[in-house]
């Protein structure tokens, strides 16, 4: 059981810490805002390996090359930019400012680069329809608000989801992610959820629907089969999204495994980490087969090969029916979900000040 | 951490004027050091949050709408950066708050002021372990003396949802001195 703390001593234990704070702190601290601020590029900055649209071809080691010099391109102007104070944003904090005539982002920002939106240009996007589909970042904490439990209760439905800083927007939670939270802990509040990190979230029907967080490095997507032999035997966190690289190979048939089968099956989607053919064989090296959430923020369900970076989930997903086979009802299974396809100029970020 | 607002300076601020900024934040800085001391526990944690979020202002100050709202938009951009700092450190698990802990009317639990605390270091053990939202309510309402209203205004909530916080965050370190064995 646990009694009340008085407010005393709470007072005196909180006025102990900061007392800890020597009295000269804040002169230093200010000399080195100023020092800052003068400078003409901050050592503060975003930039996003952009890369090329998801498209029946690929991007080939010279478009990395090509994109990682207009990331290093992106890094420096926003460096700039960010040096320069506040006249200079044009009183917005978003990106680009200027042909943006309504408050409604663009279609795409730069060639590549991630749009920076603030709350309120995200709210509006939202509200009008204008963002939905799109990826959001949103570098913020989660809040989770309980609320009564239904009967029977699930994992989620006891709380609320609510992203700080953006508290009049309507958060709801991925439905693939309610499932598989719900499979891996049964009922009761959501266990194992994690609020550090980028949050993921993609526009929907005037609200966002919430994703989960980034756990990796999206400039820096790893090879989908280190991310599937790192997490081998680990514990899945549905809420995590792993950036990677490699191709979706999605929609083709084959009968490697039923040579006899008239039509041939469709086969499972797979992550190749060496570029297939344009029809989606493997040239060689290793696929590993996936989920694809439906629908999966920026992935054309038409396209048999596309490229990555992709945004990966560990948790229960569908079984391993076929896609195209309505009638089979296999059980739940832990696996890889394809979640988003992350498109640096198709992607905003939201930063929460 | 409340200063006299001038608004002319924070016009020149907005204006891209460093040296109004600077005039601006001058009395504010020590204040927020303290604060940042307080919910983060280490001094150059608290250093880097305070110098990153009077950076942060200084870029964003255009998008403040109302400048009579500077300090609570300032003391927000604080505990943002102070969260920041925690993420660093290392990925927090949710804190989680128990449904049964929140009464209908969100009243704060009266604290019995003469409740002897056997264990101030177990207190300040049992604080750490808070999320950075909690101890961010606890040391803006203790420590700082912010009433509901102007806690609600940083935080950007209903006065009723600040309150909620508070109490839940004054639950959340009633449970965790528990645990240290404090209580």
């Amino acid at each position: 059981m646990s009694e009340p703390v008085g407010d005393t001593h709470l007072r005196d234990m909180l006025a102990r810490r900061a007392g800890r704070m020597p009295p000269e702190a804040g002169r230093e601290v200010l000399a080195a805002v100023r020092e800052a601020m003068r400078a003409p590029k901050g050592g503060i900055g975003f930039a996003l390996l952009p890369v090329a649209r998801a498209g029946r071809g690929s991007v080939a080691p010279a478009g990395w090359a090509v994109a990682a010099l207009v990331a290093v391109i992106a890094f420096t102007v926003l460096g700039g930019r960010l040096g320069r104070g506040p006249a200079a944003t044009g009183g917005t904090t978003d990106t680009p400012a200027t042909d943006v005539p309504s408050g409604v982002p663009t279609a795409s920002g730069p060639a590549g680069a991630v749009q920076r939106l603030s709350a309120a240009r995200l709210a509006l996007g939202i509200a009008d329809g204008t963002l939905d589909g799109r990826l959001v970042l949103i570098d913020s904490d989660l809040d989770l608000v309980p609320q009564p439990c239904p009967s029977p209760s699930t994992a989620m439905s006891c709380a609320q989801p609510v992203i700080v800083g953006l508290e009049d927007v309507r958060v709801t939670w991925d439905r693939e992610l309610v499932v598989s939270v719900d499979a891996t802990s049964g009922a009761g509040t959501p266990p194992g959820l994690v609020r550090a990190g980028t949050l993921v979230a993609t526009p929907h029907d005037g609200g966002l629907v919430l994703l989960g967080y980034l756990a990796g490095d999206v400039e820096r997507p790893l090879p989908f089969a280190d991310i599937v032999s790192q997490f081998l035997y680990s514990r899945a966190d549905p809420l995590a999204l792993h950036p990677v690289s490699g191709w979706l190979i999605d929609g083709v048939r084959g009968c490697l495994r039923t040579p006899d089968a008239s039509p041939c099956p469709v086969l499972p989607p797979r992550i190749t980490d060496l570029e297939p053919t344009d029809e989606g064989f493997l040239r060689s090296g290793t696929a590993v087969e996936v989920a694809v959430s439906n629908p999966a923020s920026g992935l054309d369900p038409q396209q048999v090969v596309t490229p990555g970076p992709f945004l990966v989930r560990l948790g229960i997903g569908r079984s391993s029916c076929p896609p195209d086979d309505t009638t089979c009802g296999g059980a739940p299974t832990l696996g890889w979900t394809v979640v988003a396809r992350y498109d640096a100029g198709a992607t905003v970020l939201v930063e929460v000040p | 951490m409340t200063a006299q607002l001038d608004p002319e300076r924070i016009a020149r601020a907005r204006a891209g004027d460093a040296d109004a900024f600077e005039a601006l934040v001058e009395a504010r800085v020590g204040p927020m050091t303290r604060t940042a001391m307080a919910i983060l526990g280490r001094e150059a944690d608290a250093r880097d949050a305070v110098q990153d979020a009077l950076v942060t202002a200084w870029r964003e100050l255009a998008s403040l709408r109302d400048p009579g709202a500077f300090d609570a938009w300032l003391t927000r951009i604080l505990v943002n950066r102070c969260r920041r700092g925690l993420r660093r450190i290392g990925v927090r698990r949710v804190h989680e708050i128990p449904v049964e802990a929140m009464t209908p009317d969100d009243e704060p639990r009266v604290a019995d002021p003469t409740a002897a605390v056997g264990d101030r270091q177990a207190l300040e053990r049992a604080f750490d372990r808070l999320a950075v939202d909690e101890r961010a309510v606890l040391v803006l309402h203790h420590l700082d003396g912010l009433p509901v209203a102007d806690l609600a205004a940083v935080l950007g909530v209903p006065p009723g949802t600040a309150k909620s916080r508070l109490f839940a965050a004054r639950r959340a370190l009633e449970r965790a001195l528990a645990r240290e064995g404090g209580r």
